[in-house]
Order: structure tokens, then sequence, then C-alpha cells
């Protein structure tokens, strides 16, 4: 505006000072001064508008907008304010651009699957767990009907269940090699395009944990009724026949048999719920190797007598201190000791080891030159219940609980329960205990003991 | 699978037949695992299952059938998308043909174990086979929704491998037959498994063929590996 004016009384001055000169009419001279100098105003102003176009066209310049002001007036003010916004604009678009990003990254390592759906059932976008559950490839899958390459007719049923508006349950499908594993497929329809998310979850391990719980209980109650079965046969024996007395005192010595076994069975039971249930031993009470190789001694003898022999053995005597729990660490070996006098007949030998190895950690090996494990069973020996010999290992009095009490024992004190086997030459289970909960004790007099 | 038209009708009309397909596809896939698995575990159960997809292959087959022939008939479809439902129509036809094998083990499966003597006979042995017939079937199809001509070039290199299983398979079968005659009937359905699990290898390479043909647009049935590279090329 004050151009405007200044251009005009500029202009009129010029005018009249022209008309003076050449004593031309002054009102004329100076209305077409005025219009002269608007003319060249409108010129310049022309020329400014067109740099600051050219700015505006050219894009990259315009994106990281500096003002343009040397000397052009409004236009300069303009293409000032304009730049602002457009940074202002980039800034949040840039910011929107990176929490999106972030979202997605984070979506994206998700342990479960997720695949978004467009109206059409069209994959707009997946993470890598969809891909691995369902063999997909992101992003060349995109665009591609999800039911093209999830074909499973259950699948494939349920998507047409959802769009008949008739709700949905998780579905289950197949999948991995040989369709060994679970999936857990959840649909939503989460917008009012029919959109929709697929959610899709591992449910493998949890399926496997269930039906070892079925086998658990199946199997207790296998155990407990077997004894049972036999006790209340006996009872009703006696109940309902006349009988002898020596034969009378034979059964109530079967009946005390059993009875005992099932005591054992469920004192079993609750040790091992025990180990489940419990913080792990603390690594500050020590227990001694020599107390502890003395007690199973005893224990072997209660067990077998003098019938059997085992040998106690040390590579360096037994001066040495393991940390842990003391009724855990016994209970381990002597189950140990036990199984390997139960499971051999009389005339194999049996041999408890103590050494320390060259990292500092311990290991107690039970080793016997009886009929050994075949191959197969090896891996599974641990396992509740699991018996090699379902006819035999009942009559030796085991309850089938013994080697888990063992891997339990040896898992809270961080060490490993190993077990090595040859059919026709012998067993060898090790316990394995690190170096940190070893360590050596005063010298005492275990000459006894020594190799 | 398909690319955009002018018509946007058409384009579903595209889309809903080569879904369609896919479902045939996904019923036959699962045929063929029930199968697998009633044969591993001599499940008499699983194979009735078989029996009983056999109906919904069917209809499938005439539905897709039907669809195909309006298409043509409305549309006077050209070039890509002429091969495309040429492709179809007979990928269709071989996935029933799959089906069909899927329901001739099922009822092996239940011969032989109504009979009782699958124990002494190498059944586990079809197990590789059988896995593999799974995989190229599975394959194909995936090559097809992705028309991936790569993926399906790999399935026409690997049908040979189940063809090696089966001669393999067959002369174990005839070490068996001449130890002992009274297996022989067994043996015989177990041939037509092995038989059966080989056919539906053949069946993945002909949808694996269709692929190359849709995108490509050369026929290389009976062609050698050489041709087919060239094509590829």
């Amino acid at each position: 505006m004050c151009a405007f004016l200044a251009a005009c009384v500029l202009g009129a001055g010029a005018g009249m000072f022209f008309g003076y000169l050449f004593s031309w009419s002054r009102l004329p001279c100076a209305l077409g001064g005025i219009v002269a100098a608007l003319a060249l105003l409108w010129l310049l102003d022309i020329k400014n508008a067109s740099v600051v176009l050219d700015w505006l066209q050219d894009e990259d310049a315009a994106w990281d907008a500096r003002a343009r002001d040397d000397g052009l007036g409004l236009w300069a003010e303009l293409s000032r304010r304009a730049s602002r916004v457009l940074r202002a604009r980039d800034r949040k678009i840039l910011r929107e651009h990176q929490q999106l990003e972030q979202i997605l990254s984070a979506l994206r390592i998700a342990p479960v699957g997720l695949i978004l759906l467009d109206r059409h059932d069209r994959v707009i976008w997946g993470n890598a767990s969809a891909s691995h559950y369902l063999g997909l490839f992101f992003p060349r899958d995109f665009e591609q009907h999800i039911t093209n390459l999830v074909r499973q007719p259950e699948f494939v049923e349920s998507f047409e269940s959802l769009e008949s508006g008739s709700g949905t349950k998780p579905l289950k499908i197949r999948w991995g090699h040989e369709h060994k594993n679970s999936l857990a497929v959840f649909m939503i329809s989460y917008d009012e395009n029919q959109r929709k998310l697929l959610m899709l979850q591992d449910i493998t391990e949890s399926e496997r944990a269930d039906q070892m719980r079925r086998d658990f209980v199946a199997n207790v109650s296998h155990e407990i009724r077997t004894p049972l079965t036999v006790l209340s046969g006996f009872v009703e024996t006696m109940q309902t026949l006349p009988l002898e007395e020596d034969e009378r005192g034979r059964y109530l010595k079967l009946m005390e048999e059993q009875a005992a076994h099932m005591q054992r069975l469920v004192s079993d039971l609750l040790a091992l719920a025990k180990l489940e249930g419990s913080p792990p031993p603390c690594m500050d009470s020590w227990v001694d190797v020599f107390n502890l190789v003395a007690a199973v001694e005893r224990m072997t003898l209660q067990l077998s007598g003098d019938r059997r022999r085992v040998e106690f053995r040390a590579d360096d005597g037994f001066n040495a201190q393991i940390a842990g729990d003391e009724t855990e660490l016994l209970s381990a070996l002597a189950n140990l000791v036990a199984n390997a006098v139960r499971y051999t007949p009389p005339e194999c030998e049996v041999e408890v080891r103590w050494s320390i190895e060259g990292d500092g950690g311990g290991v107690f090996c039970v080793e016997d030159n009886g009929p050994g494990i075949a191959k197969e069973h090896l891996p599974r020996l641990s396992e509740r219940f699991y018996r090699v010999d379902r006819s035999r290992s009942r009559q030796t009095g085991g309850t089938g609980l013994g080697l888990s009490i063992v891997k339990h024992v040896m898992q809270r004190h961080g060490g490993v329960l190993s077990i090595e086997s040859e059919p026709g030459k012998g067993s060898k289970f090790s316990l394995r205990f690190p170096a940190s909960r070893v360590r050596a004790a005063l010298r005492r007099d275990t000459d006894h003991y020594a190799a | 699978m398909g690319e955009k038209h002018l018509s946007s009708q058409f384009d579903l009309e595209l889309n809903a037949v080569s879904s369609r397909i896919m479902e045939l596809g996904g019923v036959v896939e699962s045929q063929i695992d029930l199968a697998i698995s009633a044969l591993a575990s001599f499940s008499p159960g699983m194979a009735d299952e078989v029996i009983l997809r056999e109906t919904r292959v069917n209809q499938l087959e005439i539905d897709i059938d039907q669809e195909l022939t309006n298409v043509i008939a409305r549309r006077q479809p050209t070039a890509r998308d002429l091969r495309l439902l040429i492709a179809i129509s007979k990928t269709t036809t071989n996935l029933e043909r799959v089906g069909d094998e899927a329901v001739k083990i099922a009822r092996m499966v239940k011969s032989i174990s109504s009979s009782g003597a699958p124990k002494a006979l190498p059944a586990t042995e079809l197990k590789i086979a059988s896995n593999l017939a799974d995989r190229l079937i599975r394959d194909a199809l995936d090559a097809l929704a992705r028309l991936d001509v790569e993926a399906a070039a790999r399935i026409l290199r690997e049908d040979d491998l189940i063809d090696a299983e089966f001669g393999g398979f067959v002369r174990k079968l005839i070490t068996y037959m001449m130890e002992d005659p009274r297996t022989i009937s067994a043996s015989l359905d177990l041939l037509f498994i092995a038989k059966a699990i080989e056919r539906i290898g053949d069946h993945a390479k002909n949808i694996a063929e269709f692929v190359i043909y849709i995108v490509k647009g050369a026929d290389i049935r009976h062609a050698s590996m050489e041709q087919v590279n060239a094509v590829l090329r």
C-alpha cells in the first residue's frame, strides 16, 4: 500500500516536473506520470511474482524452504509464510511417519502372527511370524487373496461364516513340517469396510502340555489302582473264605507289600510336587560329599543287605562340598544307586564314583555292568512313569518316578543328569554339578573310601 | 492372480473363479493329508473322512466348469485371460483326479486294515514318497496362486524324485512277495497305493506346466527340460 501511494506521489511529481519543463498543462501530465509509475510498479511486481513462482515450482528448494527475502516486498513476506507452513507440515509428516514406523517395527517382530486383510480378503500387511506360520512371503504376497494361499477347508469355511455374520470362534489349523504343529487363528472384522485382522498363535506347546497332563493323571490313576486291586482282592478273599493260619499270614504279607508300594508312590509324587513348587536351593548351604556317600552306603546296606556289592570310589578322596539341599541330593544319589541295585541281576557289580573335573565341576557316576538299556529308551527314561519293561519293573518295587526326581533335583542345582548305556555291557548314570556349586572341603580321614 | 482390466466386473469374475479353484485345491490337499495319516496309522476312520470329502470335490468341479463356461461365453476373453481360464479348466480336472487318487489310497487302507496283515509289510516306506507328493501338490497350487514361474519350474525338476521312490518301493515289494506268498494280496494293495502316490506327483507336474503356460504362453507339455529352460529364459 505504501509502495502504491509512494508511486502515485512520485509519478504525479515527475509528471508535473516534465509539464513545467515543456510548459504543458499540469493535470494531464500529473495523471500520465501516475499511470507510468504504476505501470513500472506493476512490471516490477510481475517480475517478483515470477521469481517466487519459480521458487515454488522448483520442488527441492520448496521443500527445504528458505525464505526469498532479497527485496521482494510483499512477495517476500508471502514466500516466508508459505515456507514456514510447509516446514511445519513436513515436520509433522516426518513425526507421524516415524511413529508409524515404530509401531510397525514392534508389530513386525511380535511373536504372534498378524495379518491385515482388505474387504476382498487380500493381504495388506503381515508380520514375520505370520509368514513363518503360513508359509507366505512378504511383501511378495501382499495383494494376494489369503484363501488362495492358505487353503485348509476349515480356514476357508470360517471366512464364509465371518462374512455371513455368524460370529467366529478361534479356529485351529495345522501347520509346519508334516503338519505337526497347531495354530490358533482369531479372525476379527475391525471396521465398516469389512477389513479384517487375523491373529495367529502357535499353540503346539500348550497342546503338548495338555496332553502330558492328561497322560500324567491317567498314569497316576493306573499306578495307584494296580496295588489297590490286589489289596481289595485279598480283603475280599479273607472276608469270604475261612483260611488257615499260615495262608492268612502269607496274604497279609502280600497286602503289606502292596500298601508299602502305594505309600512309596504317594511319597514320591509328593516329593516331585515339592521339588516343582519350592524355590531353588540356596548357594550358601554346603553339603559334605563324604557325609552324602556315607548315608547312601547305609541306605544301600539296608536295601540289599550284604548280598550286593556296591563299591564307592573317589579319584581324589571325598573331601569336597556341594552347595545345595542335603535331602534332595541324598535322594537323587540314593535313587540312582537303588535303581542300579534293583534292575541288575545279583551277580552284577555297581560302582559309585566321585570325581572333580578339569573345569572344577563335580561328577557322581553310578555305573553297573548289568543288562543295559536299549538306545530308543534313553531319551524318555526320565519321564514320569516311563518304563522300559512294564511287566518286570513293578515287581522290583519301583514307582516309575525315581529318575524324574533325580532330573528335577539336578535341574534345581544347576546340574545335569546324563545317561549312557549299551545293551549287554551296562549303564552309567552321571550327576554333573557345575564348578560354582562345588568346593574343596578340609582334609579329613577318607582312607576308607579313597581309591 | 490376474491383472487389472478396464471392466472391474471382469476382474471380479476372474478372481471368483480362481478363488474357487484354490478352494478345490484346499479340499484336495486335505484329502491327501488325511489319506497319508490314514496310511501311517491304518485308521479306517480317517480313510472314511477322505471318501466323505469326495462329494465336495465333485460339486466344486461342476461349479467351476459352470462358472468358466459363463465367463468365456459372456466376456470372450483373449490372450492371457483366455490362457488363465483354459489352465484353470485343466487344473480342475487334474485336481479332481488327485482327489480320486486320495480316495483310492483311502479305500486300499481300509481293505488292508480289514484283512489285517499290515504289520509285516513295508508300509512306512511309503511315507517319504507320500509326503513328497503332498508337498508337490501344495507347491504347485502355491505357484498357481502366485503365478510363480520359478516355483513351477522347480516342481518339474522334482517330480523325478517320486518316480525314483516308486521304483525302489516296487523292488522291495517284490522281495516281500517272493519270501512269503501270503503277503501277495496285501502287497498288491500297497502297490496300488504307491501307484496312486506316483500319479499325484504327475498331476502336480501338470499343474506346474499350466502355470508356465499362463505366464509365458508356451505349451511345455511333453517338452524336454532343456526346452523348458529355454522358455523360461
